[in-house]
């Protein structure tokens, strides 16, 4: 799978400081998670885009303690290389932001090709879930010296397979 | 649940803050008058390498230029921000109706007092000891911080750059860049205060240090405090964008969210995101997008695990309704990039916004801040400009900040006391300079009494007149009429 808007999502989440990968199946997408993730503690998501996925680490009794987050998108737009996951039960907000490294799976069929093209999908949700997260690469910080550091109160690293979806 | 004392604020009291007066993190209520504080601010050792620095970024971002995309984003978004104002009211009932739907509660504050009073009634109704914030100038405007910790209860900001001048007791120094005055070596020694120890200047190590301080504030808190950059009428969504991800955790994890907003914040439609947010990001870090925008619709639903179980919405006007009708209703499209601070070279000048003695500095906060608060305050900060012109190239909402800022001076002048004998004064000389003669004759008065005043005459003013003369200078008189004399000589000279 190698269309326009995956190779421009790949490259705008790199400029971003993530990582995108253009896997050929589901399947492929999450072995790739399941070998990102190593045996590292672990937060999955229950997702029908996750289903499946059998992750080697331990799921951690505290949220805090977790290494790895794994979630699915509500979206994700190419031209900023942006995801959107959204809150449900068996999905806390916690999973994209405690941990120190987010991986998630975004079916082709979601990945829009313009930012506002994603908000306008966003819009559409009905009903809206209690809260949404758009999240462009790893959390930063330029406030000393505007020096860009990278990893501040969110994940440190972001990684994300697509995969073609019907 | 079990709330502890704030592990980001443990060691505070070792820190021995080194700063002027005026930046204080709150105002002194009488200030000096502005050339003053002008004319120290410009000795302070922070001034010149902040200068620098804001003249870096102006010069890498080539702020008051617009690439063709983000030109088209400007001319949508600055119609979008002034769709609200013809009857902003009824947006707002609009939003109120809509995030009430969503479960959350709205409370509307006339003043600061009141927004205070809400925000603590909610603090203290929960028993809530410690509250996280993630960066808002609508808190900064209402002074919460020292009222919440007056009554007991720890408030701890997270943002980086907060953090930071919330330790030096200061306020925010530039919009986006609270820290933006700050030295690595400045935070790094701020930091070794606290922690009664040595640390590194190392920009990694430093947020790594403020990470693992501020995480356990996270988790412990009960009330999460935010602001909100853009409140969608139509679905009553809030959104608020960050770097850090400070924000979603300061909404995700503390039992209690409390969002404030200023009423010009709301938006007609949630599907104007996809134009606001990419023009907020470009004109405040030359980014496409932030890392995070935190999208609120609600507390926790059912079955949920985390999110907020109660959500407030608190919308200040603070005397922002008042300019509604007047041409001084243009202010109330700001965004908040802090783009023309950075273009400004007055506000570069006197090193960020601490001089400026009000909650907002720059090009925005001069013309924002009388509006706000009791009339006749900051009614001089128009004057530190140079209405150059460049603060309206930067607006990424073209808010014509030039003309307002002349608007404000002609109020200001309006409301001396001396009016009436100014305006006669300036009659006097528009009609003495009408004619060559006139003109002329005031030269030849003013050569006089350049030779007969003495010379450092302000610097020799009695009692309150030499406070007023503090900071600024008299011109050469005995050179009056130099250039004519110049120019007539080199006619005869050239024969």
């Amino acid at each position: 799978m190698n269309d326009q808007v995956t190779a421009l999502f790949r490259d705008r989440l790199a400029e971003a400081g993530g990582l995108g990968e253009l896997t050929a199946s589901r399947d492929e997408a999450l072995a790739l998670v399941r070998e990102w993730a190593g045996a590292r503690r672990a937060l999955v998501d229950e997702h029908p885009d996750l289903k499946g996925l059998e992750v080697a680490g331990p799921r951690p009794a505290d949220p805090w303690d977790a290494e790895v987050g794994i979630t699915g998108v509500l979206g994700a737009a190419a031209e900023t290389g942006t995801l959107a996951i959204g809150p449900a039960p068996g999905r806390p907000r916690g999973t994209a932001v405690l941990p120190g490294v987010h991986l998630a799976v975004v079916p082709r069929s979601r990945l829009y090709a313009g930012y506002a093209d994603l908000i306008a999908a966003l819009g559409r949700l009905a009903p809206m879930p209690s809260g949404m997260q758009l999240v462009t690469g790893p959390s930063r910080s330029g406030d000393i010296e505007s020096a860009m550091i990278q990893g501040m109160h969110g994940p440190r690293a972001v990684r994300v397979a697509v995969y073609p979806d019907a | 649940m079990t709330e502890q004392h704030s592990s980001a604020l443990a060691g505070r009291e070792r820190i021995r803050p080194d700063r002027p007066e005026w930046a204080a993190g709150d105002i002194p209520p009488h200030r000096r008058p502005l050339p003053l504080i002008t004319r120290d601010a410009l000795t302070v050792p922070t001034a010149r390498p902040t200068h620098d620095r804001l003249a870096a970024l102006d010069e890498q971002r080539h702020v008051g230029t617009w690439s063709p995309e983000v030109a088209r984003l400007r001319e949508r978004g600055a119609a979008i921000r002034r769709e609200t104002l013809p009857d902003l009211e009824k947006c707002l009932r609009q939003l109120t109706g809509n995030v009430e739907r969503n479960g959350g509660v709205v409370h509307r504050a006339a003043t600061p007092a009141d927004a205070r009073a809400v925000i603590e009634r909610i603090a203290r109704e929960n028993g809530v000891r410690l509250a996280v914030k993630s960066k808002s100038m609508a808190t900064e405007e209402i002074h919460l911080n020292s009222h919440l910790t007056a009554h007991g209860i720890e408030v701890v900001e997270t943002d980086l750059g907060e953090y930071i001048v919330q330790l030096a007791d200061e306020r925010p120094s530039h919009i986006v860049a609270p820290a933006l005055h700050k030295s690595r070596q400045d935070v790094a020694d701020l930091f070794g205060q606290l922690a009664g120890d040595e640390v590194s200047g190392d920009p990694d190590e430093l947020a790594a240090f403020a990470r693992t301080r501020l995480r356990a504030d996270f988790k412990a808190a009960g009330m999460g405090i935010s602001g909100v950059n853009f409140a969608a009428a139509d679905t009553g969504t809030l959104a608020i964008v960050t770097n850090e991800g400070n924000a979603d955790m300061v909404t995700s994890q503390p039992r209690i969210h409390v969002a404030v907003m200023t009423v010009e914040k709301v938006i007609p439609r949630f599907a104007d995101l996809g134009v606001l947010i990419p023009l907020l990001c470009d004109a405040a870090t030359k980014q496409r997008v932030s890392v995070y925008q935190t999208l609120v619709n609600g507390p926790r639903q059912e079955g949920e695990t985390d999110g907020p179980e109660q959500l407030h919405l608190v919308i200040l006007d603070n005397g922002r309704t008042k300019a509604l009708g007047t041409p001084q209703e243009e202010v109330l499209a700001c965004i908040r990039c802090g783009n023309c601070q950075i273009a400004c070279p007055v506000y570069r000048t006197v090193g960020g916004g601490h001089p400026y003695s009000a909650v907002y500095g720059g090009p925005i906060g001069a013309v924002l801040s009388p509006l706000l608060g009791e009339p006749g305050k900051d009614s001089d900060l128009p004057f530190l400009s140079s209405l150059c012109g460049a603060c309206y190239d930067a607006c990424p909402v073209k808010i014509p900040i030039p003309d307002l800022l002349v608007n404000l001076r002609a109020e200001h002048e309006r409301a001396r006391p001396d009016a009436r004998t100014a305006r006669a004064g300036w009659r006097a000389w528009s009609l003495a300079w009408r004619t060559g003669t006139g003109f002329r004759a005031t030269l030849a008065a003013a050569r006089l009494a350049g030779r007969l005043l003495p010379e450092r005459l302000l610097a020799r003013l009695p009692g309150p007149g030499r406070g007023w003369a503090g900071g600024r200078a008299l011109p050469p008189l005995r050179e009056a009429g130099a250039f004519r004399r110049w120019f007539h000589g080199r006619d005869r000279r050239q024969g």
